[in-house]
């Protein structure tokens, strides 16, 4: 019986370990097949699973004798499971193409099956798990440790994998990982089903083979990856994964890049290297650059600065794989510090960089934005790469969190300027206009100390046809920088847009303004708000609060967007928006379907299920709006999501689930339990004070630190917040033991519908409101407990919460 | 002898059928050329007319015929789409085709831009990158009795020198930086007009001229289908 208990331990563990790997792997997937914000679906997908295995169980514990036989069978089928809905996305449906949803229902129909076949894979681990607690609620203190400890390896052991494998290899291997579990138990305690040790062999050989031979990803066809892969002398040749995303190396005889390049120029451009990052350009390799004239380098807007002086050092802000320090080198430059977050991306700019004059060069694999808060130095030039336009490395990020492009990053990269040093940024043309307006915008909203003169002196901007380059001065332009930007502009017809002695906007050149645009120009200039805020599109300055530079969505304006799609002219970026309330109604619809099912299936009162529709449908939306807003929250602390999402999931998972072991001492304690929402919300308050007056400091520490600081700040909250769900259905089940199901269906549905709503609440409200808004929610269960209830046995039902 | 007049039959039906079908599209494509194109602003009699002749549909996929005629671009596999009417009408207009005798474009697609130029100029060069799409669009163009256009399938970054100089060269693509080569391959006086802004549904057109030796850029329409400032 202890061998047996101990195969009970470990299938939890193994379990619970690939629940959390499994959720961080598909984000990972999806980011490259597709597009960002995958994140918040994959959650969905998993906590309906769990809500759906709730319903599930009291069910089909009625049908099957054998709890044992039933947990096999469905092990099983589990370990199976990513790879048939693997096989159904990559090779029978063919991957959904996000962009095409709009307007092919065959397209639509494919996403909705995908999330359906995901979702029952989570609904078949979450049944594993859900079928161990209710058949062994003797042992629930260990089992409930070994779920802890199994939760904690897969956040964990899937970070290190990701170095190693692909996504999808994760996947089968988490298949392959349960088999293996059955099987020694199998051998240790065999079983008499011939079918369950068929399926088992079938499953570990399958699992085994598109491990070593995985299924190749299916980008959609609008992802720079494939249409770069029509090119016909295209070769990919590099690739490598990581926790921050797969790095491909591609090249073609075709590749070309020089943004602002002039009109006027007539020299050679040279071949290139892509170098992608999830399927998207982040950075451009320059080929035999020993041998290369650059002057392509040097007729571009871009160069502009390095035109201007010289440099004593230069501050480059992400170097887009190596490009932005030749031309850096074109320079006059002694003194180069180049900052760069992905690893993989680091090594291959420094490759570039190894030879006579490396001691030039300082690097720095850190995030430009921790660097700029952990920095002491100061600089006379900061530069910060072109901004690509929307629909190009944008378009499918357009909800994903830019902590460079916020007001706080701008006024730290102005603070961190020597006296006289310029920040330089560019910004390729999109129509309508909208990124450059909001660099504009966010340049103008930089406070500059009053000792310095206005804005208006401290901007200059230059455009060709379709870039514009902005260099903002620490201190006031003096004629002779004036006449050497004229003179800049004059050789390579470019126009000086903003010249800080000239009343107008000049254009000579490149006529690419309307009025209209020229006005925003001029107001944003002026630092003239109210303008802004009358576009048709969202260009007010992004935040750390709200980072979401390449959302240009007002929701004010929605049907004037609509009409757009239905017209086909709206721009991609856009429609990234669009996907996340798509998935939000498809989810939504599932989670109302769950509901709706619950509410007729349950034989209790109708007001009791009014009471737990309101009680359990506030704490679910409220632990989601809490989970996602720390997630975004702890993106700029960590600098990469996937380390921000691992840790929340772990550290929330074993807090709360602590908390709702020890909330077995309040059950007795009548309205007393009132406590647990109030500590919940005046400690949240806390939490916000904290990230915002902190945020530097937690920003500079180092990764351990981060883990220590970070961990002891939100594991109280975890645990308190592990509380009201306990709580609930003691409450419910002493008035009627038949709610405990309802309870739990109405907990999934309403945090599923959570998940996504606190991304569009993140986007639209910001991080500060949507935390305040999950604590009011908090605060307003607690109005259930005005009444004292009776002790109620709540251990059976305990580890629902943890994955609610 | 039942049999052959079964067949006789069933062939008469096709050829009946397909005439039904021309006359559908026919009258769509009036209605495109209409509501889309002229009461946009576009005159000019030799691209309405071009437009008018032009069968869209047949340079659609077969899946999206029923969308070949919408107001709006439709995706033709491989990333890229045909432009929206309106697009490929006001691009023809611009360069003043009447008085353009070469043309060069870059980024054939599906052909339908090549085809709507070569109803108007003496000849018709165009360059696409990618094979597949070269294929078909070669074919089709081949299909259609359309002499007058050359396809070639290479990087359009070199324009083709060997039928250099011409009046006026269409970029279908939107691009980073306009390639010095086509600004070379450029007749003085010659137009370029390259798209700015996403690959996916640009709208606005830039023209680049060439003028004593030095070149010019202008914003032709900022499409505008609502209004940008509001709430005056």
């Amino acid at each position: 019986m202890k061998i047996k208990v101990a195969f009970l331990y470990i299938t939890l563990f193994v379990v619970s370990s690939i629940v959390i790997s499994s959720q961080i792997s598909l984000i990972q997937f999806f980011a490259y097949q597709q597009w960002y914000h995958f994140a918040s679906i994959i959650i969905s997908m998993a906590m309906i699973g769990f809500g759906v295995s709730g319903l599930l169980i009291p069910t089909i514990q009625k049908k099957f004798n054998d709890p044992s036989l039933l947990l096999d069978i469905i092990q099983v089928f589990a370990s199976i499971s990513f790879l048939v809905s693997l096989y159904i996305n990559q090779k029978i449906l063919g991957s959904f193409d996000s962009f095409l949803i709009f307007f092919d229902l065959m397209e639509a129909f494919k996403f909705f099956m995908i999330i359906i076949s995901f979702t029952i894979n989570f609904t078949l681990f979450a049944l594993v798990i859900g079928l161990i607690f209710s058949n062994f609620p003797h042992l629930i203190g260990k089992l409930y440790s070994w779920n802890l400890l199994g939760s904690a390896f897969g956040g964990l052991s899937v970070i290190i994998l990701l170095w190693f494998f692909l996504p999808q290899q994760i996947l089968l291997l988490n298949g392959l990982l349960i088999s293996l579990t059955i099987l020694f138990r199998i051998i240790k305690y065999p079983v008499k089903s011939i079918t369950i040790k068929l399926m088992l062999i079938i499953s570990i050989l399958l699992n085994t083979i598109f491990f070593i031979s995985p299924f190749e990803f299916y980008p959609s066809q609008f992802k720079t990856i494939s249409r770069i892969k029509n090119l016909p002398d295209f070769k990919e040749e590099y690739q490598k994964n990581s926790p921050y995303g797969l790095i491909e190396k591609a090249s073609s005889t075709l590749f070309k890049y020089s943004p602002g390049l002039s009109l006027n120029y007539t020299g050679e451009i040279p071949e290139i290297n892509y170098i992608l990052l999830n399927g998207e350009i982040a950075g451009y390799e320059l080929k035999n650059y020993d041998k290369m004239n650059f002057s392509f380098l040097k007729n571009s807007t871009l160069f502009l600065p390095y035109f201007l002086r010289e440099y004593k050092n230069v501050l480059i802000l992400n170097a887009l794989g190596g490009i932005e320090i030749f031309r850096c080198l074109n320079g006059y430059v002694n003194n180069i510090i180049i900052t760069e977050l992905n690893p993989v991306l680091m090594e291959i700019i420094k490759s570039q960089f190894s030879g006579a004059s490396s001691n030039k060069f300082k690097f720095f694999k850190i995030d430009p934005r921790i660097f700029l808060v952990s920095t002491q130095q100061k600089f006379d030039l900061i530069y910060c790469p072109a901004i690509e336009p929307v629909g190009l490395t944008s378009g499918l990020f357009a909800v994903q969190e830019k902590f460079l492009l916020t007001k706080e990053s701008f006024q730290r990269i102005y603070d961190c300027l020597n006296s006289g040093g310029y920040f330089t940024i560019s910004c390729f043309l999109d129509n309508p206009p909208r990124s450059f307006l909001k660099v504009l915008n966010l340049l103008s909203s930089i406070q500059i100390k009053s000792s310095e003169n206005s804005l208006k002196m401290q901007l200059i901007a230059i455009s060709n046809w379709n870039v514009i380059t902005f260099i903002l001065k620490k201190g006031e332009f003096n004629s002779n920088e004036i006449n050497a930007i004229k003179n800049f502009c004059d050789l390579n017809q470019f126009d000086f847009l903003i010249n800080p002695v000239s009343k107008k906007l000049n254009i000579e050149f490149n006529s690419i303004f309307d009025n209209q645009t020229l006005e925003m120009v001029n107001s944003l200039i002026k630092r003239d708000r109210k303008k802004s805020n009358e576009y048709l599109f969202n260009i007010s300055t992004p935040s750390d609060d709200k980072p979401y530079f390449s959302n240009f969505f007002k929701l004010k304006n929605f049907r004037n967007y609509l009409e757009q799609i239905s017209l086909r002219t709206l721009t991609y970026s856009e429609l990234g928006y669009f996907l996340i309330w798509i998935s939000f109604f498809l989810i939504t619809m599932l989670a109302v379907l769950m509901l709706t099912f619950g509410f007729y299936q349950t034989q209790i009162k109708v007001r009791l299920k009014y009471g737990i529709l309101f009680y359990f449908g506030l704490i679910g939306i409220a632990y989601m709006l809490i989970e996602l807003s720390l997630i975004q929250k702890f993106t700029l602390i960590f600098s990469a999501d996937v380390l921000a999402i691992s840790f929340v999931i772990t550290i929330l998972l074993i807090s709360s689930g602590l908390g709702s072991l020890f909330s077995k001492k309040l059950m007795s304690f009548g309205s007393i339990r009132i406590i647990i929402f109030i500590v919940i919300f005046f400690y949240g308050l806390l939490l916000i004070i904290v990230f915002k007056t902190c945020i530097e400091f937690l920003m500079s520490q180092n990764l351990i630190m981060k883990f220590l600081f970070l961990g002891l700040l939100i594991f109280p909250l975890g645990m308190v917040m592990g509380m009201p769900f306990p709580v609930g259905i003691s409450l419910f089940a002493d008035k009627d033991k038949n709610s405990v199901p309802f309870a739990w269906a109405v907990n999934g549905s309403f945090s599923v519908i959570g998940s996504l709503g606190s991304i569009l609440l993140l986007i639209n409200i910001g991080y500060a409101k949507t935390f305040l808004i999950a604590l009011t929610l908090y605060l307003l269960c607690s109005l259930t407990f005005i009444r004292k209830i009776k002790d109620w046995n709540w251990k059976n039902y305990q580890y629902l919460y943890r994955h609610h | 002898m039942i049999k052959i007049i079964l067949q006789i039959t069933i062939i008469i039906s096709l050829i009946l059928l397909s005439q039904l079908d021309n006359d559908v599209f026919q009258k769509q494509r009036e209605r495109m050329v209409n509501l889309q194109i002229r009461a946009r602003g576009i005159k000019d009699e030799l691209v309405l007319n071009a437009m008018k002749k032009v069968p869209r549909h047949l340079f659609v996929p077969k899946s999206r015929i029923s969308e070949a005629y919408d107001d709006g671009p439709v995706p033709i596999g491989y990333g890229q789409t045909i432009s929206q009417p309106f697009i490929v009408a006001y691009m023809t207009e611009i360069i003043n085709p009447s008085k353009c005798k070469k043309v060069l474009e870059i980024g054939s697609g599906s052909g339908y831009q090549a085809a709507v130029l070569a109803e108007i100029v003496d000849s018709v060069y165009t360059i696409e990158i990618i094979t597949e799409l070269y294929k078909e669009a070669k074919e089709r163009l081949e299909k259609l009795g359309y002499k007058k256009i050359k396809i070639k399938n290479a990087d359009g970054y070199y324009g083709w020198k060997e039928y250099a100089p011409f009046d006026a060269i269409i970029v279908t693509a939107a691009a980073e930086f306009v390639p010095p080569p086509l600004i070379e391959q450029l007749n003085e006086g010659g137009k370029i007009v390259i798209p700015v802004g996403s690959p996916f549904f640009t709208q606005t057109l830039i023209l680049v001229e060439k003028k004593n030796g030095k070149t010019y850029s202008k914003s032709l329409i900022p499409v505008r289908f609502v209004p940008f400032i509001r709430g005056k």
